[in-house]
């Protein structure tokens, strides 16, 4: 097995894994490590879509590589398409926390909030549409001809924001229009600033910005046909009702070629009301639901983590001279990287034929289920297939328990895709630590394992952070299951899949804050349509592969446990703590 | 404009003072200095608050009572009520000046919610006069040395906004977070955050490297991850400023920054400083709030030792 991660030994160079946010990255990094999705060139339509993606799954590269300045970089033929048909443009237009958490502190009366909220966007979206015009007009080989064209769009533009009016400064050219836009948001006291000192168009519904302005930049730019013109919003999870209600309003007026994507968690799309009285909007009609998470073993994320991998590697260990086409290249692979190679590597091929892990499997079982066995036909399907998975986590988690021994089983770049949950970042971050102990020491099997387990757990261990019952509750789960998975002679069917039964709603609505968050966050995982129309009292989770791993809980979905919800008994964390712990203070006030 | 200089303490330092204000709660040291300072001060000098549930907490509702018998009152407030709490110090410190041309003021912060002393700067600045001067003091803490067990404070769902005024559509946005020993409450605050540039800082007493370590051993995950790690003099309160103003005012040209203070208090007194120091659009501070469904007050004692700065406007 070769396993190029070894060439890293010993080097002492910067981590090329260590930034996983792309908001962060430079619009070239996003162009090299682009990789077009199924779900990408699909975004290119003319309907408004909620795009729900948990953190880190994707959502703000998928927008920003919409903008047309990042399309005609992109060596594709779809783009290349869309490009000259010129048949959408699309703006970036983020709901950043710093800016959306300013508004809620002023504590504004409702209607005072709305216009904020509107003026703010229509500011925002003012100056993406000059930037983006400005790359536009970079393309322009005549530059005398870019000259003209961006001086008469920006007096076209500040006449039609701004009356042609001096008031916060000139509009000569789109540097100057873009300044001038800031200065008016800027210079407005959002808390006691007259709304009706505001330019009209900055103040009215949201996109009015673009409504009066992209006829002109048609004609300017000699449009033959008038684009879709794509409002990417991203980081909507922070907007509260009032501000969710304005992009809902959108979504229910006439459209005007213009069509929103907008980005949030799952959960947090919370209202489908408008800005009209009981005036809501209805997903499929006026808007539909679209899915960014992809799954761990699907052609897009393999294919993700592959260019990921390969392109950091080469263009930022150029000394190393890498030849690492794949995950597979970096972290080489045992058979064909299944879990039975892996399994045969530790027990020894004499022991992992199908027959003696059938009979092993069978002495595993209850005496019971032992004596029924006897008439099974199709061992291949009754015994082996439904169990094997079973078993090898068992005997594995065995091997490991034993002194100072440690099997090389979450390893390969099967595990490391299952364990990202076809999440980018988390593939990232988990990259990040499989590189570090690449450069001091090989990265045998049983080196990845450690890496591996040990992400795990600082996975579980950080949603401590994020959500104080659901790190005890999905603790308590694990641990349930871990000990129904692990009982001595009595193999049962099972899996990181549950459901949770209640009492009644009520008990069930007690607890899906901490669901939501867990599942937002990728440390449960639950059907599309529990997505959409809530969570029920028989919603089927299953937790994530990285808290299946460190409970060595087998990776499957069927069999799903019945957990009581009254047992997960959630606040039993503060008996737990003892006096030691409460002797010291942590400074968090 | 405001300027910082650091101060040493001790207890000679709170004789002729006109106005000694702190808050008693949950941890022994936040009456440390309120119990040296008592003895050698008029009662009209005195302002200390209590939270409305300080009844819950025995170390408090001792405390309280206690002082209450030597004819002490403290102005209860609800934790949140900060406008409040700003209110009546500047209406104290109003009433001193009527008297005198230059006033001497000191704040215990020690045992202070985070949303009462990061706003006083800015509040005091409207008032104070060029002879005038704010001392800010922290008693630190008898800690252990040790940290994996320790209650974590959580993150809330939502995080505040604090001050600056952030970029209409940057390009570029960099996170500067504090590291501190709840672990978990700092990786939430990340995870939740989704920041993009990470920078982090530590604030540590340099004569306990012990704790530093500890600090740096605890968050290497985080530390791995970062463009840069800032390590900060705790006692240096005039450094840290400098050296985060210097910071921001490097990443202002091609980046948004974004403060996110957490761990020591002088930390997030420094960072939550800056917005309102430098005035620029594009430099803003959010702060984590705790998640206090799940909060478990820890008794902490003064290990002694008081570190702080003074604060003066100059014109």
């Amino acid at each position: 097995m070769t396993r190029k991660a070894d060439d890293i030994l010993r080097y002492d160079g910067q981590n090329p894994f260590g930034d996983s946010q792309p908001r962060n990255y430079a619009d070239t990094k996003i162009l090299n490590e682009f990789y077009p999705t199924s779900c990408f060139w699909s975004l290119f339509n003319d309907q408004h879509e909620v795009l729900l993606g948990t953190r880190g799954s994707g959502k703000t590269y998928l927008l920003k590589a919409m903008r047309r300045s990042m399309l005609k970089r992109i060596r594709d033929p779809k783009a290349e398409e869309i490009i000259n048909n010129k048949s959408f443009i699309a703006l970036y237009v983020p709901m950043h926390l710093e800016v959306i958490s300013e508004f809620e502190k002023l504590d504004l009366r409702p209607d005072r909030l709305r216009s904020i909220f509107q003026f703010f966007f229509n500011c925002l979206l003012a100056e993406a549409i000059v930037q983006e015009l400005e790359d536009i007009l970079d393309e322009e080989e005549d530059e005398l001809k870019a000259f003209q064209l961006g001086g008469k769009l920006s007096r076209q533009l500040d006449f039609v924001w701004f009356n042609g009016e001096n008031t916060y400064g000139k509009g000569s050219n789109l540097k100057q229009l873009a300044q001038k836009v800031r200065n008016l948001y800027y210079s407005f006291d959002l808390s006691s600033g007259d709304i009706n000192q505001i330019p009209s168009v900055f103040k009215r519904q949201i996109c009015t910005s673009l409504i009066v302005a992209k006829a002109l930049i048609s004609e300017a730019l000699d449009f033959k046909e008038e684009p879709t013109w794509i409002i990417c919003v991203d980081e909507a999870e922070f907007l509260n009702d009032i501000q969710q209600q304005c992009i809902n309003s959108v979504f229910r007026s006439d459209s005007n070629r213009i069509a929103l994507k907008v980005a949030t968690l799952p959960f947090y799309h919370r209202t489908l009301e408008t800005l009209i009285p009981g005036i809501k909007v209805c997903a499929g009609n006026d808007f539909n639901y679209r899915f960014v998470d992809m799954k761990y073993d699907s052609d897009d994320f393999k294919n993700l983590t592959n260019q990921l991998c390969s392109h950091r590697l080469k263009t930022r260990l150029t000394a190393k001279q890498l030849d690492v086409e794949s995950l597979e290249d970096f972290l080489g692979k045992i058979g064909n990287d299944d879990l039975i190679d892996y399994y045969r590597a530790e027990v020894g091929e004499e022991n992992a034929t199908r027959e003696v892990i059938e009979s092993q499997i069978i002495a595993s079982f209850s005496a019971d289920r032992r004596e029924g066995s006897r008439n099974y036909t199709n061992t291949r399907k009754t015994i082996y297939d439904k169990f094997t998975t079973i078993f090898f986590v068992r005997e594995m988690y065995k091997i490991s328990r034993k002194g100072n021994s440690k099997p090389g089983w979450y390893a390969g770049a099967a595990i490391v895709r299952k364990v990202s949950q076809g999440n980018p970042r988390l593939f990232i971050q988990l990259m990040n630590a499989l590189f570090e102990k690449a450069k001091k020491s090989k990265l045998t099997p049983k080196a990845q394992h450690e890496v591996v387990l040990k992400f795990c757990e600082d996975l579980c261990n950080a949603t401590k952070g994020l959500d104080y019952d659901a790190y005890n509750c999905l603790d308590a789960i694990s641990s349930y299951i871990m000990e129904k998975v692990h009982r001595k002679d009595q193999m049962v069917a099972i899996g990181s899949a549950f459901s949770l039964t209640s009492k009644n709603q009520a008990e069930f609505d007690r607890i899906t804050y901490w669901l939501q968050e867990a599942i937002a966050h990728s440390r449960l995982i639950v059907a599309e349509d529990a997505l959409i129309n809530g969570l029920q009292n028989n919603t089927k989770f299953t937790l994530s592969n990285a808290y299946a791993a460190f409970y060595w809980i087998p990776m499957r979905t069927d069999s799903a446990s019945k957990i009581p919800i009254k047992a997960l008994h959630s606040n039993n964390w503060v008996d737990n703590c003892t006096d030691t712990q409460m002797s010291f203070l942590e400074e968090v006030t | 404009m405001i300027q910082f200089c650091n101060v040493h303490f001790d207890i000679s330092s709170f004789s002729e003072v006109d106005l000694f204000v702190c808050t008693v709660s949950y941890e022994k040291r936040s009456y440390f200095l309120l119990d040296q300072v008592i003895p050698i001060i008029d009662k009209e000098a005195l302002l200390f608050f209590a939270t409305d549930n300080y009844a819950k907490f025995d170390v408090s509702k001792e405390k309280i009572q206690a002082l209450k018998e030597l004819g002490y009152n403290a102005e209860f407030v609800d934790y949140q009520e900060y406008a409040a709490v700003i209110a009546q110090i500047k209406s104290a410190i109003l009433s001193k000046q009527e008297d005198k041309q230059s006033v001497k003021i000191i704040v215990d912060y020690s045992s202070m919610p985070r949303s009462w002393y990061a706003r006083l700067p800015n509040a005091l600045e409207e008032i104070l006069r060029p002879d005038d001067v704010v001392y800010f003091c922290y008693c630190e803490g008898n800690y252990k040395t040790g940290y994996s067990e320790y209650p974590t404070a959580g993150t809330d769902k939502a995080f505040e906004y604090f001050s600056g005024k952030a970029s209409l559509l940057p390009k570029k946005r960099t996170h500067i977070f504090a590291l501190s020993y709840d672990i978990s409450r700092t990786q939430g605050i990340i995870e939740k955050c989704e920041p993009e540039y990470v920078i982090v800082c530590e604030a540590h007493d340099p004569t306990r490297s012990d704790i530093h370590q500890n600090i740096i051993d605890a968050n290497q995950n985080i530390m791995a991850q970062a463009a840069m790690v800032v390590s900060l003099d705790i006692s240096d309160f005039s450094f840290m400023v400098t050296k985060l103003r210097e910071l921001a005012n490097e990443l202002i040209e091609s980046s948004d920054v974004i403060f996110v203070p957490d761990g020591p208090k002088p930390l997030i007194f420094a960072m939550s400083q800056i917005p309102h120091l430098l005035k620029q659009p594009g430099i803003t501070c959010i702060h984590a709030k705790r998640d206090l469904s799940k909060f478990v007050p820890v008794d902490v004692e003064a290990s002694g030792k008081i570190v702080g700065f003074s604060m003066r406007v100059v014109v």
